[in-house]
């Protein structure tokens, strides 16, 4: 089998597998929906493994021609993401199957067929969209994975989540409009939309025009506002902090990504000659900004699901300090492509890990405070997820032997090597605030004072597996750390 | 699968890179084994525990007679472009491996004995206890075994960690306090050996232990020697931080709240003495003494640092009643000999510092182990209530008098020893006034340690005589030989390495043998 037919499954199984779980009941749900995870995760990886064994650069599918045509595409980091997306949703799937079996019916938050319906609907928009290489698809890809991200969050049916669910919904839109303008635009002025014909003929036309600013500005500050950079992050923690557990986690550890490798491939392939220094400047405080203040409200929150969504801006802002890197370069050097994918990769297993640990906590004690941790069940039940959380916060504190650590070290070596200096004191912010709000958990953990079981409140016991997979998770973004120099060589290539 | 077991037994297993990998996850693996074990299993997880530190201490073994036979040991893992992992086998490292293997070996029975069931103390959270308690002497072993910057900074934080629970172990208001106080100053120390690290990275293009010679072939092309100069102060400030130079050491007395075997261990060698070795390996391996003292002159001020912090310890020490705290500032003093011996950069004031480090170590953890016990068992915390308690426990606090003067350096102890080549090599090196300090701190020793063992041994016991005679049958040795053990062998140690000296194996013979290597080769 050819990448080629690869990347049409990697799209089309994901929305077959949509409207099959529309007509199953819930016991064959829950079956099918592990054998559909697999399906995909060996899709995702064969892709992987393939692309890598063969080593071609960019694929075109469909035998469109170029100008008119679909285009599709896959790259080193397009592919390494699909791989991504399908872990990620692989372990939501897998928590929320082992969560149904202790769970009563009651409890289980409502995972309705069209629930499920609309997981494989954001992962069937998240594949075109990393597959995409024309900047109109890409919209539609976006377009949809906001919708369905939205439509999950309220999902939840209470009144928190759903009025969060219709903030991140004007915002997403006004972020899809600022970004269509700036396809519009681009569509004017060339007449094309597949991204590397663009990027060729703007090279080919010397000095970019106008318009063409414009179109960037417009683009970039659309996907700004979808990736929650720092005037436009508020969006994301009632919306993040609301949504149920699995949602959260996938939400938090993929869609916003997504968002962000736009932003990266644009600036990277599309206009890297008409991003000016002060821009790359700009998003670079932009991304210090967000470091800094989503730590200080992540140390501010006292609830367990406000504190991770805060970490989740602070941690998006490292990877807006890709752009000062790319100062003086006329291609992305490898260190800023490592940087990017190992940020990435990291974050969203620490991510997914700490929602999910999060999450068991949550149910175990009854409570979704601070106070949560400090409760007698956790102590006796939680042990693992406990546990998770403590090396989730290696990896969020950056401490080695993470993935979180390496990126540092790059982020710092890199700022030190082109004199970056002012860049050096938010990522070792960050690194502090971190570690003042991972250790805020971690000391409730210890203290001598536990509080005694509400019995108001509904307590239930959680099956262990669920607590497994935060554990295998968080050990996993480690062991990216240790065998990170797999993912970086293949950055290297291109 | 034939050929697999092939290729692992001839390649891997059994090949000096494994042993080298076996002495660091003995402890690791035993010690993520040991957080699944419940408290029902006690038995086990003694076993287990006991296990680990005795088959590190096996590789250890093999390692040095290997080293004698001139094979080397090295581990070089590629972690990402221009980051090595790299793990090795030199006779500092072994200085360092060794003392902390059989320091673990003995705290382990030690905390054994400590948080045996029959006292009715609060004993939850065992498995976590041992679990870190385990990871802790990995990273300890892991730094001394650290081939480059790069892979101590990693061991360094991990120790870090990994001490952090076990200093806030009890669970109470005071312990949650003092781990924020060690956490705020450890991290920062971690995060300014980060930027150290990278800055040297950045200068130099690697961050390996070469001796300066990377280093002396950039500075002879430049005239610029101030980016240096600054490199050398961030990476000692970092390191600074664990081996307690003044101002940065208020975490180490506030630590005293955690348990005796995790104080004597922190104080002897894992925190503590890591810090040490940095200073040691900063000065020897990143940036050679060629260029340190001779090109950079760094040694004058950071002699003086290491004075002030021996005073200023001293004096702080004197001023304490209770006696873990006294015993806490007695290191901060204590620690620096070592600092200064390295810092003052002559070969016999080095070798003064190196086997202070192993020294220091066997003293200071036999203080602690007698400590723990009286807190333990008499529930004695102040000095005051020290009177007459060597009529009740006599071993335990025969043990403690050898610790203390050894502190203060009285022969044979160890502790002589360190300070004659201190003071032999202070005259050599031309640092004369570092004499007085000697001397000022040796009063200021004796004047902190010998009225507790006048109170231990002269003064009345306050109590009645039923009272002595049936504690004296309670603290009998054979009653929990796990808890008062410990202390008579480093007690014992502490002697031996001080009447044998000048024996070919001793930590002075090894600290002369390493020294050659920086000096004369």
């Amino acid at each position: 089998m050819t990448v080629e037919n690869l990347t049409a499954l990697l799209i089309s199984v994901p929305f077959i597998q949509a409207f099959i779980v529309l007509f199953l009941n819930r016991n064959a749900r829950r079956q099918m929906n592990q054998f559909f995870s697999v399906c995909n995760l060996s899709i995702a990886g064969y892709t992987f493994y393939l692309f890598h064994s063969t080593k071609i650069n960019s694929i075109i599918v469909g035998g469109w021609s170029d100008v008119l045509g679909i285009s599709l595409g896959v790259n080193h980091l397009s592919s390494s993401l699909i791989l991504l997306t399908a872990v990620i949703f692989g372990s939501c799937n897998f928590y929320q199957y082992t969560l149904d079996k202790t769970l009563s019916k009651k409890n289980s938050e409502n995972k309705n067929s069209s629930f499920w319906a609309v997981i494989y609907i954001l992962w069937a928009s998240l594949n075109a969209l990393f597959l995409s290489r024309d900047i109109f698809n890409i919209y539609i890809t976006l377009e949809l994975v906001t919708l369905s991200a939205v439509a999950l969050i309220a999902f939840k049916k209470d009144a928190k989540a759903i009025s969060a669910s219709i903030r991140y919904l004007f915002l997403a839109l006004v972020g899809s409009l600022f970004y269509l303008f700036g396809v519009a635009l681009l569509y004017y002025k060339f007449g094309i939309l597949n991204i590397d014909l663009i990027s060729t003929t703007i090279d080919l036309g010397g000095q970019p025009d106008i318009i063409t600013y414009y179109a960037f500005t417009l683009m970039i500050v659309g996907l700004c506002i979808k990736t929650a950079a720092f005037p436009f992050h508020f969006w994301l923690p009632p919306a993040h902090a609301n949504a149920s557990t699995i949602v959260s986690a996938i939400l938090s550890a993929i869609v916003v990504k997504a968002s962000f490798y736009l932003i990266y491939i644009l600036i990277g392939t599309l206009f890297i000659d008409t991003i000016s220094t002060p821009f790359k400047y700009f998003i670079g405080l932009i991304g210090s900004i967000s470091i800094i203040w989503g730590g200080l409200m992540a140390i501010a929150q006292n609830e367990l699901k406000k504190i991770a969504a805060y970490s989740t801006v602070s941690q998006l802002g490292y990877l807006f300090l890709f752009a000062p890197l790319l100062i003086g370069q006329s291609d992305i050097p490898y260190k800023v492509e490592a940087i990017v994918l190992l940020q990435i990769w990291s974050h969203a297993l620490l991510k997914t890990a700490f929602f999910l640990a999060l999450g068991n906590v949550i149910l175990i004690s009854g409570k979704k405070t601070l106070e949560a941790i400090t409760s007698k069940r956790v102590r006796t039940h939680g042990k693992k997820s406990i546990m998770a959380i403590g090396i989730i916060g290696i990896g969020l504190i950056g401490l080695p032997p993470s993935a979180g650590f390496l990126v540092k070290w790059y982020l710092l070596s890199e700022s030190m090597t082109y004199l970056l200096w002012p860049f050096i004191i938010p990522i070792i912010l960050g690194s502090v605030l971190a570690a003042i709000y991972i250790f805020k958990i971690l000391e409730k953990t210890i203290t001598q004072d536990t509080i005694a079981e509400d019995t108001n409140n509904k307590t239930s016991d959680i099956h262990s597996l669920c607590q497994w997979i935060p554990l295998g998770l968080a050990t996993l973004s480690i062991l990216v750390g240790v065998f990170s120099s797999f993912m970086i060589q293949f950055g290297e290539l291109s | 699968m034939i050929q697999l077991i092939e290729y692992l037994t001839n390649s891997v297993l059994f090949s000096n890179s494994f042993y080298l990998l076996m002495v660091i996850i003995s402890s690791a693996l035993t010690g993520s084994v040991v957080f699944f074990i419940s408290d029902k299993y006690e038995k086990t997880r003694i076993t287990l525990n006991l296990f680990g530190a005795l088959i590190k201490f096996l590789f250890l073994v093999i390692i040095v007679t290997g080293l004698y036979r001139l094979e080397t040991y090295e581990i070089d893992w590629e972690l990402a472009k221009g980051l090595q992992f790299i793990l090795r086998a030199d006779s500092l490292a072994m200085l360092f491996a060794i003392l902390s293997s059989v320091l673990w070996l003995v705290t382990t029975v030690y905390a054994i004995g400590y948080f045996k069931k029959e006292n009715g103390e609060n004993n939850q959270h065992l498995q976590r206890f041992f679990g870190f308690f385990s990871l802790c002497i990995t990273s300890s072993i892991g730094i001394s075994f650290a081939g480059n910057l790069f892979t101590f900074l990693i061991f360094y934080e991990c120790l870090t960690l990994s001490t952090y629970p076990l200093v806030t172990h009890s669970g109470t208001q005071k312990a949650i306090q003092a781990g924020r106080k060690y956490l705020a100053l450890t991290l920062s120390g971690g995060l300014v050996l980060l930027i150290g690290t990278i800055f040297l990275a950045v200068l130099t293009g690697g961050t390996y232990f070469d001796q300066g010679k990377n280093m002396a072939h950039i500075l002879k092309s430049t005239e610029n020697q101030l980016p240096f100069k600054i490199l050398f102060w961030v990476l000692i400030c970092g390191v600074g931080v664990k081996t307690a130079l003044v101002p940065f050491h208020p975490w180490l007395p506030t630590a005293m709240v955690a348990p005796a075997p995790v104080s004597a261990l922190l104080h002897a060698v894992a925190v503590v003495k890591a810090g040490a070795f940095g200073i040691i390996r900063i000065i020897y391996d990143v940036f050679g003494v060629e260029i340190y003292a001779k090109t950079l002159n760094l040694s004058a001020p950071l002699v003086l640092w290491a004075s002030i912090t021996i005073i200023y310890g001293s004096l702080k020490a004197l001023q304490q009643t209770n006696i873990k705290k006294r015993l806490a500032y007695s290191t901060v003093s204590q620690l620096s000999y070592i600092t200064l011996g390295v810092a003052m950069a002559g070969p016999i004031t080095s070798i003064g510092g190196l086997i202070h480090l192993v020294h220091q170590g066997l003293m200071k953890i036999t203080l602690f182990f007698c400590a723990g016990v009286l807190q333990k068992e008499e529930k004695i915390n102040e000095i005051k209530e020290l009177n007459g308690i060597g009529k009740i426990m006599p071993w335990t606090m025969i043990c403690f008098t050898i610790g203390a003067l050894g502190m203060i350096g009285v022969p044979p102890v160890a502790g002589f020893v360190s300070k004659w080549f201190l003071a032999t090599g202070a005259l050599e090196a031309e640092y004369s006034y570092v004499i007085w300090v000697l001397i000022g701190s040796s009063i200021l020793n004796a004047m902190y340690f010998l009225p507790l063992c006048y109170r231990i041994w002269f003064l009345p016991l306050k109590s009645s005589k039923t009272y002595e005679s049936n504690n004296r049958q309670k603290h009998k040795i054979l009653n929990n030989p796990w808890l008062y053990s410990p202390a008579i062998i480093t007690a014992l140690l502490s002697l031996l390495t001080g009447i044998f000296a000048s024996h070919e194996m001793s930590p002075l013979s090894w600290s002369i043998f390493i020294l050659t290597e920086f000096y004369f080769l």
